[in-house]
Parts: structure tokens; sequence; C-alpha cells
């Protein structure tokens, strides 16, 4: 059940990204935070969740997106940013992604409890 | 509790949101930027990208089809069926390699970098403000849309700019706005007169008039004129004229005014660097071994990434050419079609004056002239600063031009107003000369093309298939009498101001000359025999005589022999002065490191090439010699200029114990011997402190040199270091650190089909994340240049073609 949510959470991110182009950053919060708040799990049940959805998704795009471009770009970056190569630079991007969403979707459990 | 947990992780969300869509200093947005989804990661491609692409299009504003096909190295290969339709996917398609770059370097002409990048750029904005650059390509741009053929040009390419920039998702934005986040605007036809301006800028800035004024009143005239010679008599010019110019010149009046006597703490402007310059010949049928006429350009540039210039082809009725374009331009800038080709070298000229205005009072509202006081303008230059509030600054316009230096501006000690006159300023038509060299066919067009050619003034060679070959010193000179504009002129009166221009058919020019060959290398266009007064702060000495010297000893020439010459590493500089400078040292006192230096030296061909030691010897002892002897003119807080490199090595030959070479801040008197001699062991020790900062290396000349290409924002990971490469200033293959040959190229005009070779240090994309934005760079670092495929048909069939794309509307 969890692993179905973690999914969930990853695919309807990915879709309104895809969607709404400029805004990751709002639609990750919004979507992690409604998420958090309709599931009902434990807060850190949902932080979680929130951390692996759009960490995995964030990160292993990224990868995947580096691997097919042999690092032409992502080794540049990485350097740019004091990180010694692209894989590192993809893992920062999960974590970037999995904390905000993370985040979101404990302040949506939080709510809900708060409510009930 | 509940509510404490609740609202410190809604605190924390929020922060999160808000600091992952901001940018923060130099770090972007980071949630933005690295969000797989349409963050840089997006702009990383691979081999595969370029075919992936549609083969049909549609595209509104088109009015016929249009073929693009693009080769392996990602040229571009426009067929059209109309010129605006030409004009309009030349626009389309060199946005989508070279947007950010075409915006920058027009941003960055316009002062309008500091919106981007915050108020570390407010003074370069100022300053680019300050020299009209906005005015010029104003006044440009309304010249220009009075000619239709100009405004066809003009707007068909900025409408494909437009279309491209439409079409771009945001995922797609190139990576530079990125990471510093901001928008591609849109174009308008204004930001291809910038860009010309941006050209001008690079090319035809140098001034020198308050570093000689200073150097004058600090040295007196005898001292001066020993430093800074108009012209030295072992130059050889760029048309040599054996004493006949079969015009009747124009005649200037000198007038009785006084140059400017009194100390300028005024700091410049950043101008045209020393490295910029170029190399161009082109050698008759009778020297070449096929009877066929061969032409050569490499202009010198600051070596930049993207690349300066983007390769192309442009096909539609009655036009076929290939070659280099300017990124943000209409045309072909430097190539060749079926029947002549043409390249350009910086033609050096003192194309800018300052005049010392008086203002009536405080307010500056008038100003004194012939009398009268009259009235001045004032154009408020709004600079939007990111982060920060809006600058304001007032820049006030005279007859003569903008006041560029002022009280508010490069000077705190002392209050003068220098207004600017510069030919940039003028309104021209450029863009014609382009277009219709782009269709020549023979010397009578390419002379009628040159009749739209004011600025920044250059060196045409010109060669046709019909054996013709020729070189005009084109550009709108202004009538000076002898010296005007060298020293700061007297703004109080119009007896100082320019008294006409130099008529086209009276500027230095020549057409298949007996020595069967032409050739220019920024050096002066002709003797002192040239009945007009021509005025320079960097007129080269060694390049141009080096390729006089092979041209004259060559015979049954081949492009393969034209191609290794452009790539030529010898020395003249060093051939001139090194025996001399060995003789001053004496070889007894050294030690035994200083002795393996001196004997290397001794052996040394004059060569620097990439894998010798000798020439990073040679340079380190002319880096430690060039400051001790002119430490008089260094690090004061007056500006001076500092002589020629040429005027340096003939002054320690010639004059060895003048004043000048004696070292004020040491009892003993000095003379040339002492201070070679001690720049000798400081070049060591600087050859030696290399070696201990990189593990005890060989000091092999490209090492020590090490040249780089940079990014044009500085951006490190996105530049190419150390790239292996001989040569440097003063020689024919003129890589320097930062500056070299951008683009080479060598056309051998055969009437049964035109063949073209050519290389930059680069790559067409633009995106430091497609594998073509630096592939050329191994081959122009290893000298060699790409056969180009000058296509005669869109149904050609060649084996290097990658893509090929239909748009229609």
């Amino acid at each position: 059940m969890f692993l179905i949510q973690i999914i969930t959470l990853s695919v309807v991110c990915a879709v309104f990204q895809i969607l709404l182009p400029g805004n990751a950053v709002y639609v990750v919060a919004a979507v992690s935070l409604v998420f958090g708040l309709i599931f009902g799990q434990k807060p850190s049940q949902a932080f979680t969740m929130g951390l692996l959805g759009v960490g995995l998704l964030w990160g292993g795009y990224a990868a995947w997106l580096d691997q097919m471009t042999d690092s032409i770009l992502g080794a540049k970056v990485a350097t740019l940013f004091s990180l010694p190569n692209a894989p590192v630079l993809s893992l920062v991007t999960g974590l970037i992604g999995g904390l905000l969403s993370g985040f979101a979707a404990l302040t949506g459990a939080l709510l809900r409890k708060l409510m009930k | 509790m509940k509510y404490i947990k609740l609202l410190l992780s809604l605190a924390v969300t929020a922060a999160l949101t808000f600091a992952l869509n901001s940018k923060f200093g130099q770090v972007p947005p980071l949630g933005k930027f690295l969000n797989p989804f349409d963050g840089f990661w997006q702009n990383a491609q691979n081999k595969d990208h370029v075919q992936s692409a549609p083969t049909d299009v549609k595209m509104e504003g088109l009015k016929g089809n249009v073929q693009v096909i693009y080769d392996d190295r990602l040229v571009p290969h426009i067929f059209a069926e109309n010129e605006e339709d030409l004009y309009f996917m030349q626009g389309y398609v060199t946005a989508q390699h070279r947007l950010w770059q075409m915006e920058f370097q027009t941003h960055a002409a316009a002062g309008r970098v500091s919106e981007i990048v915050g108020k570390a750029a407010v003074d370069f904005d100022r300053g680019n403000r300050r020299k009209g650059m906005m005015y010029g390509a104003e006044r440009a741009i309304r010249q220009m849309d009075t000619i239709p053929l100009a405004k066809m040009m003009l707007t068909n390419y900025a409408a494909g700019v437009n279309a491209y920039i439409n079409s771009l998702s945001i995922k797609d934005l190139p990576v530079e706005y990125k990471l510093l986040d901001y928008r591609p605007e849109e174009w308008q036809p204004v930001k291809t007169a910038l860009l010309l301006k941006y050209m001008a800028n690079t090319l035809a800035s140098g001034d020198d008039a308050i570093e000689n004024t200073n150097a004058l009143k600090l040295l007196g005239r005898e001292t001066f004129d020993l430093l800074f010679p108009d012209y030295h008599p072992e130059q050889v010019p760029i048309v040599p004229t054996d004493g006949k110019w079969k015009f009747e010149p124009l005649k200037i009046n000198t007038p009785n005014v006084q140059f400017s006597d009194k100390f300028y703490h005024v700091t410049p402007m950043p101008k045209t660097e020393p490295g910029v310059g170029s190399n161009n010949w082109a050698v008759a049928g009778s020297k070449t071994a096929s009877g066929n006429p061969i032409l050569c350009d490499d202009p010198h540039l600051s070596l930049s990434l993207p690349s300066i210039w983007y390769e192309m082809q442009l096909v539609a009725p009655g036009v076929n050419v290939y070659g280099v374009t300017l990124p943000g331009a209409p045309n072909i800038i430097i190539g060749f079609n079926n029947d002549v080709a043409w390249g350009v070298t910086n033609a050096q000229r003192d194309l800018v004056d300052l005049y010392a205005i008086q203002y009536k009072d405080d307010s500056r509202n008038e100003y004194f002239l012939d009398g009268k006081w009259e009235k001045t303008t004032k154009r408020i230059e709004e600079i939007k600063v990111r982060g920060d509030k809006t600058y304001y600054d007032t820049v006030v316009y005279t007859h003569w031009g903008p006041v560029a230096y002022d009280e508010t501006f490069h000077q705190d000690k002392q209050h003068s107003d220098l207004a600017m006159r510069w030919i940039a300023h003028d309104p021209s038509l450029e863009l014609l000369t382009f277009y219709y060299l782009n269709r020549a066919k023979s010397y009578q067009d390419y002379v009628h093309a040159l009749t739209y050619y004011d600025c920044p003034a250059q060196n045409f060679a010109f060669a046709a298939t019909n054996g013709d070959i020729a070189m005009h010193i084109q550009g709108k000179y202004p009538l000076k009498w002898r010296e005007q504009g060298k020293f700061i002129l007297d703004g109080t009166t119009t007896a100082s101001a320019w008294q006409g221009y130099i008529p086209d058919e009276q500027n230095v020019h020549v057409l298949n000359p007996q020595r069967g060959y032409v050739s220019s290398a920024n050096q002066h266009p002709s003797d002192t025999l040239y009945p007009y007064y021509v005025h320079a702060n960097n007129f080269e000495y060694y390049r141009n005589r080096r390729i006089n010297h092979l041209l004259d000893s060559m015979k049954d020439i081949t492009p393969q022999m034209m191609m290794d010459m452009q790539n030529d590493n010898f020395n003249l500089k060093a051939a001139e002065s090194l025996p001399y400078f060995l003789a001053q040292v004496d070889e007894n006192s050294l030690n035994a490191q200083q002795k393996s230096a001196y004997q290397l030296l001794k052996k040394w061909d004059f060569y620097n090439h990439a894998d010798v030691e000798a020439p990073s010897y040679y340079e380190a002892w002319w880096d430690k010699l060039f400051p001790l002897v002119w430490d008089e003119l260094l690090g004061k807080e007056i500006p001076y200029n500092r002589p020629d490199a040429f005027t340096t090595i003939k002054l320690l030959k010639t004059k060895p114990q003048h004043p000048m070479f004696d070292n004020k801040n040491t009892p003993d008197v000095e003379s040339a011997k002492e201070i070679i001699t001690k720049a000798f062991l400081q070049g060591v020790d600087s050859v030696n402190n290399w070696k201990k900062a990189n593990d005890n290396k060989m000091p092999l000349w490209a090492d020590y040199k090490s040249t780089s290409v940079q990014h044009l924002a500085r951006l490190a990971p996105f530049s190419v270091n150390n790239v292996r490469n001989g040569g440097n200033h003063n020689i024919v293959n003129a890589t320097s650190e930062r500056h070299g040959p951008s683009w080479r190229m060598v056309v051998e005009l055969d009437k049964k089909g035109v063949k073209g070779w050519g290389v930059y240090p680069g790559g067409q994309s633009g995106n430091p994340g497609s594998p073509y934005y630096a592939d050329m760079m191994d081959t122009w670092r290893d000298g060699k240049h790409y056969e180009l495929l000058f296509m005669q048909s869109p149904t050609q069939t060649a084996k290097n073609i990658l893509l090929r794309q239909t748009f229609s509307n």
C-alpha cells in the first residue's frame, strides 16, 4: 500500500510538472501537501513518502538524462557547484526534490491530524 | 503542541518553496535549475539529438518552402525560394543555436548587463551608454529603415529569431538563462545595429588622446616623438606606393588651435585590446600551382565560447554564399561564392577624438562654442540593476557627441568634461555591403559593395575566379590635419572639428599588384607619402613582414601550403631582438640554471612551437623586460600608454644609453645592458616558479602559455582550458593566452568550382550540453582545416549530411 502511495505521488508530480512547465517547485509542494492530507498516513510516513517519491523521481530522471548524454552537461554543472561528478549532482537533485516533497507531505499529514 | 508542529512544518515547506525558486548571489534558483523536467538536465544532448528533429516543419511567416540541410559539423545549408524567407530562416536557425549569445552581446552593447548580473556591471553599463552605443545604434537603424532592402533583411531576420523564441518551451531555454535566471525578450532590428556597434567597440574604439596628452606633457616633444612615432621606416605597409598616388587630395586647413596642455587624471574606459588583429592575403594565379587565385583570412579576436562566428551557407535566387556570420546580423560576413571570396582584417585608425568641453555652470545646460553659449541635450540613461534600485545616469550630448567623461565618471582628483566624437555614432549601412558582397561576381561588384561600408574600418582582401586579387582599406575616415585627435582637442571652437571625410576612391587600395599577392596584418595602410594623415595607437610590425617574406619566397602555391602558413609559428620579434639581448648578458656571471636557459635560447630557431621550452624563456624574459623599460610610465595615477614592442626593441638596440633605461629608484645609472640582464634573471625565475607550481613539469611553450577559450559569462566549466597550441602575439599563428585566430579560412578560386577550407576554435552549437559545443577545438589546435561542403543544390548528396528539414507555411 505504502509503495503504491509513493508511486502515485511520483506519477502525479511528473504529470503536473509536464503540464505546468516552469512551476516544478510549486507543483511538487502542492501535490505532496494534498497527498499528505488525503492519505491519512502517520506524519513520519508522509515525510518518507515525499522523500522517496519525489526524491527518486527527480534523482532517477536526472541520472537517466545524464546517462543518455554521457554526462556532457552534468559533469560541467557539477564542477560549477564544486561537486565531484554528475552522479553526485543527480543525488543532490533527488535530495532537494525529496526534501521539498517530504516537508510538504508532512505538513499535509499534520494538518489532517489537526482537523480530526 | 500539534499547532507548533504544523506551523514548523509549514514554515519549512514555505521556506523551501521560496528558496528553491530564488536566486541567491551567484547561485541559481536550485529547484527551478535542478529539477529534471525543465531545469538544466534537459539541455544535455547526445549525437542523436540532431537527427531526431522533425523533417517537415510548419513555420508561420514563410512565403515558400525552405530547406535546411545540416552537415556533420552542424553547419546549416539554407535553400530558400526568395530572399525574405532566406533571412527569416537565417535568423531562425542562428537563434536555435546561439540565442543566449546573441542576446547577451547586444545587452552588453546596450549597457544592460546589470539587468542580468546586478550591480557589479553598473560601471561597465555606464561606460557603454556614455560611449553612445545605443545612440549610435538608434541612428543607424533610422537610416536603415529608409532603405527598403536593409529593412527587408532586418525585419525578416528579426521575425525568424522571434519565431524561434516563441516556439521555445521552458525546458529548451538555453542553459545560461536557467543559470542566471532570466528569459529572452523579443528580438528587434535595433539589436542587429547594436551588434555592429559591439564590433565597432571591439575593433575601432582605440583612442589614446588622454594618455598621449599626459605623455606629451610629461616627456616633452622630443622624447614623446621618439617613444610614440607615427611611422617607422622599417615598416612594410599594406600597399607600398612607390611614391605615386594618382589622385588630387582634398585640401585640409590646419587651424591655429592648441592641444590641451595639462595632466588628465581620467581613467580611460577599456578599449580595443592588443591581440585583437588579423591576417589576410590573396595570391594571384601566377604564384599558385593550379593557376587559380587563393584567398586566406584569419581574424584574431578574444577566444570565447560560444564562438564569435557561426558558419553557414545561404542560397536563394541570385545568391549562393558560404562563410561565417555574426550571430545577430544577416548575411555572411567573411566567405565566398561561386565567383569571388573576401576576408577582413582590422584597419587600425584613430576614429575616436576627445574634445574638452566648457560648461557655463553646473546645470550643464549650456557649453561654450565659437564665442557663444550653445544648448546641450541630455539623455537620461535608466540602468536597471538586478536586486537593487535603478541607476540613473544623465549623459550630456553636445555638437561633438556624448560627454563620455565628466566629474561623475572615472575621475576623482579633478574635473574634466570630455566629449567623444566617434565614427560609430554616424548613421551607416554596413548591412548593404555584406548583402552585395554575398552576391558579388567581379571586382566591380566588390568595389560597389564597399561604398556602403563605414565602420569598423577593415582591410578587405579579395580574389575572383577571373584572376583578380585586390585589397581595399575601407572605412569612413575623417580628414585630419597632422596629429588632430592624437591629443585632447579644444571643444570650444568648431575649428577643432573634422573637415570632412576621405573620398572612398582615395582610400588606400590596390588591384592586381606586380608582386602577385596582397596582404594585410593590421600594419600601416601605406607609407608616409600617402597624402592624408594616418594615426592609430596599435599598428602591427611583425606579422605583416613575416607574411610578405613567406609569400615573396613561395611559388607553385597550393591550398595546403596556405593552411600551413596560417599556422606559422616563426617569432620574428624574437629573431630581431634575442641575439641582441643575449649579447648583453654576461654568461660567466650566471648560475647553472640560468646558464642552461641561456644556452637553450642561444640554440633556439625562433619558432614558438607548442612542444619546445625556449619560447617560454624568451616570452618570460620579454614579459619582465617590457615593464622594466617603461617603469616611468606605469603604475601612476595619471594614465600613460606604453610604446609598442617594435619601438621598445628598436630603442634598446639603437639608444642603449638613453636616460629612459635608467631605473630612477637606484643610485646607479643603468643602461639597456643592465635592465636586459636584470629581466633575464627575473624571467628565468618566473619559469622556475612556474615549474614549482606545476609538479616540476617541463616548461613547454603550450603549457607555459596555457591558452584558454573562455565562456562569455566567464563560467569556468563552460570554458575550454589549456588548449595546447604554439604561436603568440606578433606571430602569424597569433594564439596567445586569451586571443587568437577566431576563424581560419582558405579559398581556392577555381572556375570549375570554388573550394574552401575552414575551422574555428569552438563549435556550431552554443549549448555547453551539446556535442557540437566545442567539437572543432582539437582540429583548430592541431592546425588543421575542414574541407567545407559548398553545396550547389539541395538535392546534392554527400556522405556527411546529418539532417534535411523542410520548413513551410
